[in-house]
């Protein structure tokens, strides 16, 4: 049983280890498949935005843990 | 022997699986120092079996996806997956967060393991590592395998990681503390986010412009902005230090 919670632990970890830009990733990709699917968006700018949208949010995960490190270093 | 197209997804699977392999190996080595060579192989042996079997098990029903939707799926989960090692390896190198130790990972599992357990719980310790670090690699080759003929240059990669690291680590007798393993996550992080968008938008039905030669363009964009955002924190970081 130790060993399945482990796994499971892993796992999440694994695909959830950083919460919020998991979620915002998932987001974004249900986002452009609409907007692919609906048509609103041609083929080539629905992928284009997508990596965009995509790094801009890893981009923005990664500022927002260093900016929590400097305020806790500070205090 | 393998094309061209599949020198990214040999060296993605390589890379990956030498990082998971190390840490692994890392546990295992310890149970044999401490316990003995045969707990270590027992549980080595038996997470292999299991890993093994679930492959054997869920191999199949992955071909029975239709393709768009397999690879929307694989697309995603790699992007969740590559993201989180890459924001990782960027904290690490930008000093955010302190740097994996593997000699230190070795120290506490040999004092765990000195304090009086036995074989059995050894030999446990062993398949542990193997079973979880094994799930990644899995998932790694499968999910960057995920396309017609790349299962087995996928493999391939893993197997030869395997080999290497079993071979350094059964020469030196000690744990591979030397392996730079933040500047192995931060090029897999990077590989596996590259792949992730590729396999999502094909997915998706809406391919990025220029076909297999946006997955070297993803990858490079990826580890740029990495590089750019680890330059930021250290010289945030050291900004503030010099400051207070």
């Amino acid at each position: 049983l130790g060993v399945i919670g482990e796994l499971g632990a892993t796992l999440w970890k694994m695909f959830a280890g950083d919460l919020p830009l998991s979620a915002a990733i998932l987001a974004i990709v249900a986002l452009v498949v609409v907007a692919a699917r609906t048509g609103l968006l041609p083929a080539p700018l629905a992928s284009l935005l997508l990596g965009f949208l995509v790094l801009a949010a890893f981009a923005a995960a990664v500022g927002l843990a260093i900016t929590r490190e400097i305020s806790k270093r500070t205090r | 022997m393998f094309s061209l197209a599949a020198a990214p997804v040999i060296l993605a699977a390589f890379l990956a699986s030498t990082v998971e392999v190390v840490e692994a190996f890392t546990i295992v080595l310890a149970v044999s120092l401490v316990r003995g060579a045969r707990p270590a192989i027992a549980g080595t042996l038996a997470a292999l079996a299991v890993l093994a079997g679930a492959v054997a098990l869920f191999g199949p029903v992955l071909g029975a996806i239709p393709v768009h939707g397999l690879q929307l799926v694989v697309g995603v989960l790699l992007l969740l997956f590559g993201l989180g090692w890459l924001r990782k390896a960027v904290l690490r190198a930008g000093g955010v967060l302190p740097l994996h130790d593997e000699a230190a990972a070795f120290a506490r599992e040999r004092d765990a393991l000195a304090e009086g357990t036995g074989d059995w719980l050894a030999g446990v310790a062993a398949f542990k590592a193997v079973l979880l670090e094994g799930t990644e690699v899995a998932f790694i080759v499968i999910a960057v395998g995920a396309r017609p003929g790349m299962l087995v240059p996928a493999a391939s990669g893993a197997a030869l990681a395997c080999v290497m690291v079993l071979a350094a680590g059964l020469m030196l007798r000690a744990p591979l503390a030397r392996v730079p393993e933040n500047s192995l996550k931060f090029v897999v992080g990077s590989l596996l986010t590259g792949f992730g968008l590729f396999w999502t938008a094909e997915g998706l039905g809406a391919p990025f412009p220029g076909g297999d030669l946006a997955i070297p363009a993803l990858i490079a964009a990826a580890l740029v902005l990495g590089l750019a955002l680890a330059a930021v924190a250290r010289s945030a970081l050291a900004g503030r230090s010099n400051w207070a």
